[in-house]
């Protein structure tokens, strides 16, 4: 099975903020959830790919291209949504369409206009006036419709109601019924991420906390709930970060077999959501 | 690079529109006498194609669409190339235009009183000197954005100019100039044509190549 | 084909998924060389990752459940008789362990068992 894209050790810096050593892969026919909380990296990491921040090391490839030497083969073939696509705003998408289309060789207008009634957006009002989840919707179609193979994207519900949320998730789900085409998309709504992702990649102050499958994000980590006389130097080993509160004490461990085997009966276990994964690596981190 | 104006073109087609609108008004205006001062007028006409030309580039500022058009199959060479390209039609247009309304609608007494309005050296030369001038202002444009880039600009070109008036008063002496002409004119006419071609393609592709490294090193 | 999956099960999902097909292969619901949909689509349908139904089926199909015709999809395997009346056999058993354990629990011997057994014979052949 081929790579839609691998990164190897892509550094970048800022004055007050550091991309390090950051390296994830995914493989094609899936799809990846970028989560992280605001500010972790993940805008950078998605403008890194694209080439609209320049990296300082590293190395990126998509489609076993260079993301730099065949910056132009490969964009052809990707489909990006913004982050804030509400440029142009005194177009309507018609014309907007008739701005784009020229630059892709693969442009299809049959899918576009396939898309554009299935998504139910009006061709002739002006973008200025759309809802933050027609823009989304519009967005999408442009991206979809020259057969991109990558589509990549960044924050695409943050701002959405929850009921257009499903839809968009929803229309991710479609297109993942290719299994030629490969979405990478970062949010940092978790629950997102963990309806739609195959792989799950955790940034957290510029650097990868964890690039995992979804059923090994499920079934290897876990809540460890008991009371706080259990917590010693020994216990506490397995947890990656404890809150202890005046019942009881909870906490996270990505090994639940060992947890099991420390613990044993005498504390709950629950299932880890992503937002508690995060949670506590941020309570690890700030610790640290 | 022809895509990149023709989008230019597609986008802003109202304000475009709208801003030929003014300028035919303008040199009608001209025209029927209303405004007099010859001198005025030309300096009208620079002002108002400069300003045309750079319509498009507010246009993309505004809109944040330059990030857009660097997430799609286009070098930033190009999107670079295309912006002299966009900038320098836009300012033809320009010309035309107020070309078009001033021959067509002027009466017998503007031409007589301003004949040479209406020599065809002074709309060539025009646009080649507007476009030396402003040549050097499409790196700071793409290093700092468009508002910002315009301020840097102006204020190196103010201090630049003041700088080149101190030399010539106290260091270059009186009669330079006459001697330059006279030594110009005693040069066979192809050598002073190709030698100011060379400086035009000098400047520009020194202006562009600078921006073309600037633009490629842009964070967006 | 019916699958329903419960999020807070500590079950894995793969295996709620292909413990509830083998099920339904085992009890006939499903029929030999039936089609299954594909491993997107049922992803689609469930919501969940593709990742995990192609592991649920790459299960069944290494325990004979299912075959995978490339280019054609994935059906029920055809089941050997012999293989099939020896997986409900299984199932059989794993049953009568548990009322055995639950039977222990309570105290029940065997002689009291297989007396509980007989009449739940003699019920059923009075209701045929």
């Amino acid at each position: 099975m081929t790579n839609t894209l691998e990164i190897k050790n892509l550094s970048k810096s800022y004055k007050d903020f550091e991309l390090r050593n950051v390296s994830f892969t995914l493989p094609a026919g899936h799809i990846m959830g970028l989560i992280g909380p605001n500010g972790a990296g993940k805008t950078t990491i998605i403008k890194s790919i694209m080439n609209l921040v320049m990296k300082q090391a590293g190395e990126i490839k998509v489609f076993g291209l260079d993301h730099q030497s065949d910056e132009t083969a490969i964009k052809k073939r990707i489909g990006f949504v913004y982050d804030t696509p509400n440029f142009y705003g005194h177009l309507n998408l018609k014309r907007l369409k008739g701005v784009i289309a020229p630059f892709y060789e693969q442009w299809d207008e049959a899918t576009f206009t396939d898309l554009v009634n299935q998504f139910g957006l009006p061709m002739n009002k002006s973008l200025k006036k759309f809802s933050r989840g027609m823009t989304m919707k519009a967005s999408i179609a442009l991206a979809l419709s020259h057969h991109a193979d990558f589509l990549i994207m960044d924050e695409p519900t943050s701002g959405l109601d929850p009921v257009v949320r499903r839809e968009m998730l929803e229309i991710l789900r479609g297109i993942m019924q290719d299994e030629q085409k490969s979405v990478l998309f970062s949010s940092h709504v978790t629950t997102d991420i963990e309806q739609v992702a195959d792989y799950i990649t955790y940034i957290h102050h510029g650097r990868v906390v964890f690039c995992k499958t979804k059923d090994e994000v499920n079934e290897g980590y876990a809540l460890v709930k008991g009371g706080n006389e259990l917590l010693d130097a020994d216990t506490r080993r397995n947890l990656i970060a404890v809150r202890s509160g005046q019942f009881g004490f909870e906490a996270l461990t990505d090994d639940v077999q060992s947890a099991r085997k420390v613990f044993g009966d005498s504390v709950v276990y629950d299932k880890a959501t992503v937002e508690d994964i995060m949670f506590f690596h941020n309570l690890k981190a700030k610790a640290d | 690079m022809w895509k990149l104006f023709i989008k230019d073109i597609r986008v802003g087609r109202e304000y475009l529109a709208l801003m030929l609108s003014l300028l035919a008004a303008i040199s009608f205006g001209f025209s029927r006498d209303i405004v007099p001062d010859v001198e005025m007028y030309v300096l009208v006409v620079i002002l108002s194609s400069l300003i045309t030309s750079k319509l498009f580039l507010v246009m993309e500022e505004t809109s944040q669409a330059e990030r857009f058009f660097a997430s799609m199959p286009i070098t930033r060479t190009q999107l670079v190339l295309s912006k002299y390209l966009s900038s320098f039609l836009y300012m033809m247009i320009a010309l035309l235009v107020h070309l078009v309304v001033i021959h067509l609608c002027a009466t017998t007494e503007l031409q007589e009183k301003a004949a040479f309005l209406f020599r065809p050296g002074l709309w060539i030369i025009t646009p080649v000197v507007l476009l030396l001038s402003d040549a050097f202002s499409y790196p700071f444009y793409f290093r700092f954005g468009f508002v910002k880039g315009a301020f840097f600009y102006g204020f190196t070109l103010i201090t630049l100019m003041i700088l080149t008036v101190f030399i010539i008063r106290f260091y270059v002496p009186q009669d330079f100039a006459q001697q330059m002409i006279q030594w110009v004119s005693g040069l066979p006419p192809w050598l002073v044509i190709a030698g100011f071609i060379a400086i035009i393609a000098m400047m520009l592709g020194s202006s562009m190549l600078i921006s073309i490294n600037t633009y490629k090193r842009q964070d967006l | 084909m019916k699958i329903i999956i419960s999020n807070s099960s500590s079950q894995p999902i793969y295996q709620q998924i292909s413990q509830q097909i083998k099920a339904q292969i085992i009890s006939g619901d499903l029929k030999e060389g039936e089609g299954l949909p594909s491993i997107r689509k049922l992803a689609q349908e469930l919501h969940i990752s593709v990742i995990t139904t192609k592991r649920a089926y790459e299960e069944l199909e290494k325990e004979g459940f299912i075959d995978t015709v490339g280019g054609k999809g994935t059906f029920v395997a055809v089941q050997n008789k012999e293989l099939l009346r020896e997986k409900k056999m299984k199932s059989i058993q794993d049953m009568m362990s548990e009322m055995v354990t639950e039977a222990q629990k309570l105290g029940i011997g065997l002689s009291e068992l297989q007396e509980m057994l007989s009449i739940l014979y003699g019920e059923d052949d009075y209701h045929e």
